[in-house]
């Protein structure tokens, strides 16, 4: 059952309750009032996977400056609000107030274009993700049989808004943050895609739900090991963080796609970024960990406690190495990434010729 | 060809350049065919200024050539001006100096560690680098009173006698300091990432090191083994034991294990000086403060010390007047920065910043 | 072997050398082949009625210094072709005292903005005048005695 038919039947007692007759509601034999109980659910769906993601974003951030703060010796955050939690509120308020700066030769249209294609597809790709299954209720705003695909072709719609960005800024420095971000793309996607095609080999669906149902028993990360090292290290690559950040890296393209960028436009980024960091913790422990699969607590907890240890991981990760350089990236890319996922995917299509049944 | 080529300006707002530092690089794709840099943008001609007042005047303008070392700038100065008009110093305020100069090459180390990690994309190493450097801010703001540009040393000794307080932090500090310097070494150098990195970049033969003049931990880690402590030893180097580091490879991971070592022999010199340390004056008492301003004289004088960035030395040329006739400094910066165009041609850009970190370049002291 | 007009030392004992203007670069060729490996510096001197150019030499082997002087009016041979080092001195004491290097590839203002009036380091220079360096339309410095729309 889905969260779509659970909200549906809520609006439906609500009405049920209220006397109000509108479902039933025709006009020259059209539905009308069926299509507006789809309209307010659908809104009430989109509002709460929203204020979920974002609600994600704020605490990774906000725990990612204190944790990080806490690895140096600092104190980080804490003059807004109670040990500094409104910090992040507070910061976007103050990018919210700064003058919009687009410079005089940039391709305006692209140029504003660009952080939306970054942040959008992070939103989106919360819909595809199954938060849990509480009874007969499954906690997922959409479910149909190629979830897995949609969710991919999310993540990676991403980098082009970066692509885009740094082409549209007009600065060299950005070409060159922009043409790393795609060179990057090249290396990290192929493996990316080919070791997720072992699982789907196992799962034997396209089906995130089905993914999961079909690790009760196993995790994939065990018969699938090598599959997650790639997808796991092209994850860390696709958000762009140390030691992979080389579309922004910091100290040498000063701040690559995004040099042009303020206020609020480079906040997007920003927050898509981190966006981006539960979304890829989620999409591993979704693929790789049994998701909201587990004993005696309820699945979404589960998910949320399986998430949390990739984002804390992706902090580690951010927090104690350095960069890596652009051809031993490319080179760790196609050298070692590629056979190591068509190495997975022999082994998973052996391990489901001959042990399909188990999963 | 041609076409391809994209031309860059790096700096002189980057955040990787130490200060204000612009290299024109010409580009092919990653890799860069030319780099030329060009400097002259925090020039004050501290020359110049030095000439216009008395010799103790000149200190100040000394002390803010390589603002992060200014006490190894300071005593420069200083010996060359006593060498000059042959004042005596009394050995507790030499001792004194030998200890501040080494603490202030620590510090110095700890910016270059600090600001070299930060260019390799790391973070973390940058604040222990800080957390240490302070705890030496400490000691000299208790010895000094200031803790940037310290105007200490006199012509004649030092300005302020060493505090009981100040040694006990000292001690307190020597005892401490390795296992920390273990520690913020251990981030950078056992990671695979940064030795891949800097390991064979930015290599620097010993015949490019000879023909660009480049001195101090850049020439050590190329094969030369010249440190002006050992070699001409000034102060009292000569009566004390330590190593000069030295490895053969001349690019950046060797430039980072010379200067990590030297930190470590910084810590030998610190610990012997303190059980060295003499009772008696810290300052000649034949020459009080106005007296200092009317001091005569003529000859000419070059004392070369070792900095951290390697050997410098002021030429004075006195011509019987109150105050010096030409005061022209060797800052090695300015030689070792020199060495870029060949120090990064055929590197890619990522490298770019790895190599003019590891010059560890000071932005006061080259352009002066 | 190339003579030596004079003789002297530095008050700490190291040894100072006169050279005849035209015979600079034979000699300092001569020292590089002796053992002098390192320049470490050239710097110029403003003698009101003379400039001298100094050379400071430096023996990495044996750790021997010397100081070698010549004096001129304006003009001394280049020792780029030596040592690559001698570049940047040369342009700097070009750029602050005035002395001009002959066959030097690129002898160009190195810390002052081009088109300076002057140069600091000579003791005739007017300290009471500002110069400005402002910024012209291509990005390119212009300086001015006063202050223009770039500054």
């Amino acid at each position: 059952m889905n969260l779509f038919f659970f909200l549906m039947s809520i609006l439906y007692g609500i009405v049920k309750f209220l006397h109000i007759d509108f479902v039933p509601f025709t006009f020259h034999g059209i539905p009308v009032g069926l299509w507006i109980a789809y309209l307010i659910v659908g809104v009430v769906e989109v509002v709460l996977v929203f204020a979920l993601s974002m609600l994600a974003v704020i605490i990774i951030i906000y725990v990612f400056r204190k944790y990080m703060a806490d690895v140096q010796n600092r104190i980080g955050p804490n003059r807004v609000g109670i040990w500094g939690t409104l910090q992040l509120i507070a910061d976007v308020f103050k990018l919210i107030q700064k003058q919009d700066i687009i410079p005089t030769s940039a391709d305006r249209t692209a140029y504003r274009v660009a952080p939306y294609i970054v942040f959008t597809p992070v939103i989106l790709g919360f819909i595809l993700i199954p938060f849990g299954n509480v009874s007969i209720l499954n906690l997922m705003v959409v479910n149909f049989n190629y979830t897995i695909l949609f969710l991919i072709a999310f993540m990676t719609i991403a980098p082009v808004g970066e692509i885009i960005g740094g082409l549209a800024s007009h600065n060299k420095f950005s070409l060159y943050g922009a043409l790393r971000s795609a060179a990057q793309d090249m290396g990290f996607e192929v493996p990316m895609l080919i070791s997720l095609i072992g699982v789907i080999i196992l799962a034997g669906s396209y089906s995130a739900n089905d993914i999961v149902t079909a690790q009760r028993f196993i995790p994939f990360i065990i018969p699938e090991i090598l599959g997650f090292i790639v997808f796991f290290l092209a994850m860390i690559g696709r958000q762009s963080i140390p030691p992979f950040d080389l579309p922004e890296s910091g100290s040498e393209l000063v701040s690559g796609f995004s040099t042009e960028y303020s206020g609020m436009r480079y906040g997007i980024f920003y927050m898509g970024n981190f966006g981006f960091m539960a979304l890829a913790a989620f999409v591993v422990a979704v693929v790789y960990l049994g998701g909201w699969e587990g004993p005696v607590f309820p699945g979404t907890i589960w998910l949320i406690v399986k998430g949390a240890v990739f984002i804390f991981i992706f902090l580690l990760t951010w927090i104690s190495l350095g960069r890596v350089r652009i051809d031993q990236l490319l080179q760790m890319g196609w050298k070692y990434l590629l056979p190591l996922s068509i190495i997975n995917l022999l082994i998973s299509a052996g391990l489901a010729l001959y042990l399909g049944g188990v999963f | 060809m041609e076409d391809r080529v994209i031309e860059i300006n790096f700096g002189p707002q980057h955040p990787s350049t130490h200060g204000v530092l612009r290299i024109k690089v010409k580009l092919d794709g990653e890799i860069i065919v030319d780099a030329q840099p060009v400097i002259g943008y925090l020039h004050r001609n501290a020359e110049k200024l030095a000439e216009m007042g008395s010799y103790p005047k000149g200190m100040i303008y000394i002390d803010r050539l390589d603002y992060v070392a200014a006490l190894n700038m300071e005593l420069g100065y200083v010996l060359a001006v006593e060498n000059l008009m042959d004042v005596q110093v009394p050995e507790r305020a030499q001792w004194i100096r030998m200890l501040m100069v080494e603490l202030n090459r620590e510090a110095s180390h700890l910016i270059w560690l600090g600001t070299h990690g930060l260019d390799m994309g790391m973070l973390t190493p940058f604040f222990y680098c800080f957390r240490e450097r302070e705890r030496i801010l400490r000691i000299f703001d208790e010895i000094t009173g200031s803790r940037l540009l310290y105007n200490y040393f006199a012509i004649g000794g030092v300005y302020s006698d060493i505090t009981p307080k100040a040694i006990e932090m000292i001690k307190a500090w020597t005892d401490d300091f390795g296992s920390k310097l273990e520690e913020i070494q251990s981030i950078l150098g056992k990671s695979y990432i940064y030795v891949s990195r800097t390991k064979g970049v930015g290599v620097l033969t010993a015949e490019d090191i000879l023909s660009y003049g480049v001195t101090g931990p850049m020439q050590r880690a190329s094969g030369i083994k010249r440190d002006v402590r050992k070699n001409s030893p000034y102060l009292y180097y000569d009566r004390i034991n330590f190593d000069v580091p030295s490895r053969t490879e001349g690019d950046v991971y060797a430039r980072f294990l010379v200067r990590i070592e030297e930190m470590r022999q910084s810590i030998r010199i610190v610990k012997q000086v303190l059980d060295k340390l003499p009772q008696g004056d810290f300052y000649n008492k034949k020459y009080s403060k106005p007296m200092l301003v009317r001091l005569k004289t003529t000859g000419e004088s070059y004392v070369p010390t070792e900095s951290p960035k390697g050997e410098f030395g002021i030429h004075l040329i006195g011509d019987g007047s109150s105050i010096p006739y030409r005061v022209r400094i060797r800052s090695p910066s300015f030689a070792n920065l020199s060495s870029i165009p060949t120090m990064l041609k055929g590197y890619k850009i990522a490298d770019l910043t790895a190599a003019v970190s590891s010059i560890d370049p000071v932005f006061g002291e080259v352009d002066r | 072997m190339i003579p030596v007009e004079s003789e002297s030392s530095t008050k700490n004992g190291m040894k100072v050398v006169y050279v005849a203007k035209e015979n600079i670069f034979q000699y300092l060729k001569e020292r590089k082949e002796e053992g002098f490996d390192t320049l470490l510096m050239i710097s110029g001197v403003d003698y009101r009625d003379h400039l001298e150019v100094m050379y400071h030499l430096l023996s990495s082997s044996s750790g021997s210094r010397l100081i070698v002087k010549t004096k001129t009016n304006d003009e001394v041979d280049s020792v780029t072709s030596l040592w690559k080092g001698a570049d940047w001195h040369e342009r700097e004491t070009w750029d602050l005292v005035g002395i001009k290097f002959k066959n030097h590839p690129n002898l160009k203002r190195i810390l002052l903005a081009e088109g300076w009036n002057g140069h600091p380091l000579r003791k005739d220079y007017p300290m009471d005048k500002k110069q400005y360096v402002n910024l012209g339309d291509d990005g390119e410095d212009i300086v001015s005695y006063e202050k223009t729309e770039g500054y």
